[in-house]
């Protein structure tokens, strides 16, 4: 086994990994609530919570929402991995989308209803591009 | 995925024995997650792989860090599951463990874990009492331990990534 101080830190700190999708069982950790009692005021049972947590079971959005305002987080800290996964696929579709609309208008005559959506759609876009990092 | 946000670090840090681990999960300077895992004395081969295993997969960490000091059948098992993982394996000498807690006297294993408590009061309440003479070793400390372990590697690789910048 190698030993960490003969290693170069800083060769071991050039790979970085994504966030994890979901942090539920950190910050009931952290808020020192057991299984059992944060089940009990999520009015679920604690084997279902420990299934959520662990990440077996997708979580329901009521649990979800739930367990973010038990803890007092938002749903980007709680599902950091999840959030950044929707953020980044729906900016995809979204400059898909506005590229297509650029060739609408550019083919014809430029409606009221075009240009007002392609405005719309580079606000969303920069807009998400603000929210995630 | 532009979007995509990394945590640059993620470690699972292990206080090895023979029939139990501690451990604590560290994102950045974050801690995650913390606790012990104990198996019979016969179930060795079968249960504490298991656990580390399902550890891993949780948490999936970039590396894999142990506090020297076990012994070989404990430190086997880790880099056979780690390596089925895909994760690196490494080890912290225990005085660097120690120096990185370290102001003016050599400190005790409490003092690492009192100090340890400090940084992260969510550890505060399964703090241990200082053992009295002919007591055993509180259970709970290998888990500071392996905090401890994992504060000093992260101390350490700062350090070295200041260095290499520089």
């Amino acid at each position: 086994m190698k030993s960490a101080p003969r290693q170069s830190g800083a060769a071991l700190e050039t790979m970085a990994i994504f966030k994890l999708t979901s942090y539920l069982r950190v910050y009931r950790k952290k808020s020192g609530l057991t299984l059992r009692e944060a089940a009990y005021l999520l009015r679920i049972s604690h084997a279902d919570l420990s299934r959520y947590e662990t990440r077996v079971r997708e979580v329901p959005l009521p649990v979800a929402l739930g367990c973010c305002l038990l803890y007092g987080v938002t749903v980007p800290q709680a599902f950091a991995g999840m959030y950044d996964l929707c953020a980044s696929l729906l900016a995809h579709r979204l400059r898909l989308f506005r590229n297509r609309l650029v060739r609408r208008i550019s083919k014809g005559k430029p409606s009221g209803s075009l240009t007002r959506k392609l405005s719309w759609v580079t606000a969303r876009l920069a807009h998400l591009s603000l929210a995630t990092p | 995925m532009k979007h995509l946000r990394l945590a640059d670090r993620r470690i699972l840090a292990l206080d090895l024995h023979p029939r139990s681990f501690g451990y604590a999960v560290f994102e950045n300077a974050d801690l995650l997650d913390w606790g012990l895992r104990k198996w019979p004395s016969r179930q060795f081969e079968n249960t504490a792989g298991r656990k580390l295993c399902r550890l891993l997969n949780l948490w999936q960490p970039m590396r894999v860090v142990v506090r020297e000091g076990a012994s070989r059948r404990e430190y086997a098992m880790v880099e056979a599951v780690a390596r089925d993982a895909n994760v690196p394996v490494l080890g912290v000498r225990r005085a660097a463990v120690q120096s990185a807690f370290r102001s003016s006297k050599r400190p005790s294993r409490f003092d690492v874990a009192r100090l340890v408590a400090e940084r992260y009061p969510e550890l505060g309440l399964r703090l241990p009492a200082v053992r009295k003479l002919g007591h055993a070793e509180p259970f709970q400390l290998r888990m500071f331990n392996a905090a401890a372990t994992g504060i000093a590697f992260l101390r350490i690789s700062d350090h070295a990534a200041d260095g290499g910048e520089k």
